[in-house]
């Protein structure tokens, strides 16, 4: 049955780039079907993405949205975004190569994390305010705490798995404790660490908006969505959620991609993870 | 091949086990007796075949001298040095390869030098040179997966050759490759073998390899004692045909054939209340 099965494979670049053109006119389609009903049914204005668009323009030109332009807020929310994720990556990855090569410490540690991941990222925001009050410390704090756990989980589980031969290999050339964690450990268990980290950057930037809703200090796009509600200025707040996504899709497909293409795929690991 | 400056050796007792006993925890109740009392000496130079059936302790026993592992009682000495842990005097060569995968070819065999502290220029020359020895020098920038099979184990052997050991551990090293490949390395390790001071210990459950390689056969038998030692005098090198290999081979398999295949032992605890 040579006609049923695909055996040509992947489909070719440019029937690809036709795909994800078509995906993304599709989204802005339904978007503006949604924003022509709600005018339709409710009267009000629904801003689509022709006046978004627009309005996006005008903000990039140098308007101001509350009290900033939207380069400063959105400036300052990938500062945020970057110390929070900085410090999650630092405790996450450190906790899970000691509780990886620490039986005694995984077993009485190992639940940290497990419960952190239970915990929504909004749930955070009692206890941020009672830790630092509102600011700037507050946001930080959400952002590193929803993002350690996927972190040192994927981390754990990376450093678990390393091959034991690939740390006798080392241990029989010689290799010291630090040699055996830099040179060994971290490289092998890198696969498993960068999903956690393409996780923990992503629930990091979730939190980083909603915190910034709440706990924020007068710059951000999360502060921007919320200000602009108040001064009925929909337009405006939409146009700071496509930013958002935007930062979220430029991030994933060159940061992340890029780094996997360096390592993983250069070092062939995926196919001789297992 | 550089000689070891390691001082005078002890030429009868290079490696020395002496009433060596490990046993392994057995699915939390109980332990697997892997290699009971084992005593036996293995001379400086020699090319040490290790035969038996799987779940024998071969394997067990090899890591034992690499000090991957700790006996459980007695004691294992190399030139009369009690084995307190891993390290470059005792160069193992796995049944997989285990090249470093984010490392190239050069910088997998660099790896052990850099260790000992060499500059990274002089690192760079000596595994050069061990890479072109080993006929790989043309793979030396690529990485572990772009290399076959037998290049890789190739690499795995300039690697522990390039950390001048006194002693060569080799876990069924050749038994993931097709024949050809095989018969092949078998002969540029019976070369290296020949140029070289380095006592060799090679683990096999093949009755060919062992023939074709060995010095010395040692089998092992039940709980991991020596069941048979073999002193193997065939002139080098050898032909895969010959007459006396033959013999040697069917000696072999009829030994083998008395001894249980895939041992397990275990002794259960009693439940706990």
């Amino acid at each position: 049955m040579p006609g049923i099965l695909n055996i040509s494979g992947t489909p070719s670049a440019r029937k690809k780039t036709v795909m994800s053109v078509a995906s993304i006119a599709l989204i802005l389609l339904l978007w503006h079907a949604v924003s022509a009903v709600v005018y339709l049914q409710r009267g009000v204005e629904f801003p689509g993405p022709v006046s978004t668009l627009l309005r996006l323009v005008e903000l990039i030109q140098g308007h101001e949205l509350s009290g900033s332009t939207i380069m400063e807020h959105t400036r300052a929310s990938i500062q945020r975004w970057f110390t929070g994720i900085t410090i999650a990556a630092a405790l996450g990855i450190g906790w899970g190569v000691i509780a990886g090569r620490s039986p005694v410490i995984e077993s009485l540690a190992s639940r940290i994390p497990q419960l952190l991941l239970l915990i929504p990222g909004l749930a955070w925001i009692p206890v941020a305010l009672l830790l630092f009050g509102i600011g700037e410390l507050s946001t930080i704090f959400m952002i590193s705490v929803s993002a350690f756990a996927p972190i040192a989980v994927n981390t754990l589980s990376g450093i678990k798995h390393v091959d034991i031969n690939l740390v006798r290999a080392a241990q029989m050339m010689g290799a010291g404790t630090s040699t055996l964690f830099f040179n060994v450990l971290l490289p092998a268990a890198l696969p498993a660490l960068l999903t956690g980290m393409r996780i923990g950057i992503g629930t990091g930037w979730r939190v980083l908006v909603a915190a910034e809703m709440i706990v924020g200090t007068g710059t951000g796009l999360g502060y921007s969505i919320i200000q602009a509600r108040w001064t009925l200025d929909y337009a405006s707040s939409f146009a700071c959620i496509a930013i958002i996504c935007l930062i979220g899709l430029l991030v994933e497909h060159t940061l992340l991609k890029q780094l996997e293409k360096r390592t993983i795929e250069r070092w062939n690991l995926a196919a001789s993870d297992q | 091949m550089e000689p070891c400056s390691l001082g005078p050796v002890n030429h009868d007792r290079m490696i020395s086990f002496d009433s060596v006993t490990k046993a392994f925890p057995h699915n939390g109740s109980g332990t697997t007796t892997v290699l009971r009392n084992l005593s036996f000496d293995v001379r400086q130079g020699d090319f040490t075949c290790i035969l038996g059936p799987s779940g024998c302790g071969k394997s067990t026993l090899l890591n034992l001298v690499a000090g991957f592992l700790k006996p459980d009682t007695g004691s294992i000495t190399i030139d009369r040095k009690p084995v307190q842990g891993p390290g470059p005097d005792r160069a193992m060569v796995f049944q997989d390869p285990t090249l470093f995968p984010w490392l190239t070819v050069l910088q997998n065999i660099m790896f052990g030098l850099r260790r000992k502290g060499l500059d990274k220029a002089e690192c760079r020359r000596q595994a050069m040179h061990y890479l072109e020895f080993t006929g790989l020098g043309h793979a030396a920038a690529q990485y572990p997966y772009a290399l076959s099979g037998g290049m890789r184990q190739r690499a795995a052997i300039a690697r522990v050759l390039a950390l001048h050991p006194m002693v060569l551990l080799m876990d069924e090293p050749f038994s993931a490759l097709d024949a050809n490949t095989r018969e092949h390395l078998q002969e540029e390790l019976q070369n290296i073998h020949s140029a070289g001071k380095e006592t060799f210990m090679y683990v096999t459950h093949s009755v060919s390899e062992a023939a074709y390689l060995a010095d010395r056969i040692i089998i092992l038998g039940d709980r991991g004692t020596v069941a048979h030692d073999i002193e193997v005098t065939i002139k080098r090198p050898r032909k895969r045909s010959s007459t006396e290999l033959l013999e040697l081979k069917t000696l072999l398999r009829s030994h083998l054939a008395h001894l249980p295949c895939c041992m397990t032992h275990t002794t259960r605890k009693p439940a706990q209340p």
